[in-house]
């Protein structure tokens, strides 16, 4: 499997370019700062959720609606399971962060982050802002993300920064940052494939849904954004906003081709990101910290074509 | 370290790329249900983690119907409680599971539930004047809790005309009491109803 393949010569410079590009031979000092900087992130996002996620457990059993893999599930966990199990996926987090056992760790982390928070959203109500970090960290634990900055390297290789080049390392970035552009691409798909198709980027439907969410959050006791009430006032800004979602979102496959262009495929949905929050209140906290954009920023060397 | 250029394509290196190429495709099927005749299949089939990511593609025009759950006051002032009294899960959990109860012709259960939850926010002090304290000391003074349905047009509201245009009631409770269901006669204006109405 490690030897070269015999290609012809077009075929072979093709496939050798769209390898350096797409999984290039890097250090793995590059996944594990992603394995460090995903996994410290989920543990404290969680980890202040606990109690929230406990009385969420003890909900009424007719506000079941399983989602994804809970779906073999006919009825709610007890309580209790569910509790431990959402503990048991904080403790394997800090051992797969920490790069202990990661042969285990990793693929037991991926196997409880994905099924605590399809549980989590198994209760009537499906929330999309935890997506790209279950699925980061699904990459992260069933890759050899923790070859550096790890337990394991330090045991194995007697040191924290291993100096090898392999392709292995490389692919890992890209496929976190393919679960990335997915998210965006498929979002931008639901808004021109509505009734109005392209006629979405006019901005009557975001401005309807900025009015809406604030007029939500006053009939249910919270505060809407005074930065969502004064927009709402301003119809034609909505037009510049709603064709930067669309370009930010349906561009985000090219972000994948070239690192510039990635980069500023970060920046632009950091910034949408941003946005939401000031503007409607909802946070998105794994984009607005940035570190879900971190894939787009590669640390370490590669090897050169 | 010497740094050598990058080794050429392995068979490993092809079964990865085939790899990555299938993740995509995995990640990316929901996009089915955007051609699919059903034309709620982004919502009915919406999922986790595999999701078809259908927030913000709804038109709403300008207007909108919100069940949700009215407070009032002994003086008749309408108080709207916080989403807590409900239950866990955020604002939006409480909401659509607020939705689907009065849907399904339960609103007399989400009625009783915000009655029983507030006598305990009587019981906790809010001192200070930020925005979090008056609301709690609003919702401390709430007697009567009414579930009800309504309409609100978005131009109106967002002018400062924040009580809506229509409004049907579905179930009432005071506080410390069982709740009731009420047979909507068909939506009323918005008004503060007297407590005497109940006695």
């Amino acid at each position: 499997m490690n030897r070269p393949l015999d290609l012809p010569a077009a075929e072979g410079r093709w496939m050798h370019r769209a390898l350096d590009l797409f999984r290039p031979a890097a250090q793995p000092l590059r996944p594990a700062v992603l394995r460090l900087a995903t996994g410290a992130f989920s543990a404290v996002h969680h980890l202040r959720r606990r109690g929230m996620f406990q009385k969420l457990h003890r909900q009424d059993a007719s506000q079941f609606t399983p989602v994804g893999v809970v779906k073999v599930l006919k009825r709610p966990l007890p309580p209790v399971v569910a509790d431990r199990l959402f503990d048991a996926a904080q403790v394997v987090n800090a051992a797969a962060t920490l790069g202990i056992g990661h042969r285990v760790t990793g693929p037991l982390n991926a196997a409880l982050q994905l099924w605590t928070i399809s549980y989590r959203n198994s209760w009537t109500m499906l929330l999309h802002n935890d997506n790209m970090l279950v699925l980061h960290q699904m990459v992260l634990g069933t890759t050899r993300s923790a070859d550096a900055l790890s337990v394991d390297s330090l045991l194995r290789d007697r040191t924290l920064a291993p100096e090898r080049f392999d392709r292995a390392y490389g692919g890992i970035p890209t496929a976190m940052n393919i679960a990335t552009t997915a998210v965006y691409f498929i979002s931008g798909v639901a808004k021109v494939r509505g009734p109005l198709g392209l006629r979405w980027a006019k901005g009557d439907v975001l401005r309807g849904q900025i009015a809406i969410d604030g007029l939500r959050k006053d009939l249910f006791g919270s505060a809407k954004p005074e930065a969502g009430t004064v927009l709402y006032q301003q119809k034609e800004l909505f037009t510049a906003l709603a064709v930067t979602a669309l370009v930010v979102e349906l561009g985000a496959p090219l972000s994948l081709l070239h690192r510039r262009l990635g980069q500023l495929f970060a920046v632009g949905a950091w910034g949408m990101h941003v946005g939401i929050r000031i503007v409607m209140g909802i946070r998105f906290k794994y984009n607005v910290s940035g570190l879900s954009y971190l894939p787009y920023f590669p640390l370490g060397g590669q090897l050169p074509r | 370290m010497k740094q050598t250029p990058s080794p050429p394509p392995t068979g490993r290196d092809a079964l990865a790329l085939a790899g990555g190429v299938a993740f995509a495709a995995v990640l990316l099927a929901p996009l089915r249900h955007y051609w699919s005749a059903d034309r709620n299949a982004k919502n009915t089939r919406d999922s986790f983690p595999l999701s078809t990511y259908p927030m913000f593609s709804e038109d709403r025009k300008d207007r909108a119907w919100v069940p949700h759950v009215v407070g009032y006051t002994a003086g008749g002032e309408r108080v709207l409680p916080h989403h807590q009294h409900f239950g866990a899960g955020g604002l939006n959990q409480v909401r659509k599971q607020i939705a689907r109860m009065v849907r399904k012709g339960r609103a007399v259960e989400v009625a009783q539930r915000y009655a029983d939850a507030l006598p305990a926010q009587r019981d906790r002090s809010a001192r200070g004047s930020g925005p979090g304290a008056v609301r709690r000391r609003k919702a401390a003074a709430i007697v009567r809790v009414e579930v009800v349905r309504s309409r609100f047009h978005f131009d109106t509201y967002y002018a400062g005309t924040t009580e809506p245009q229509t409004e049907t009631v579905h179930a009432r409770c005071t506080v410390g009491g069982t709740a009731e269901a009420v047979q909507p006669t068909g939506p009323v204006s918005a008004r503060t109803a007297p407590i005497e109405e109940l006695s």
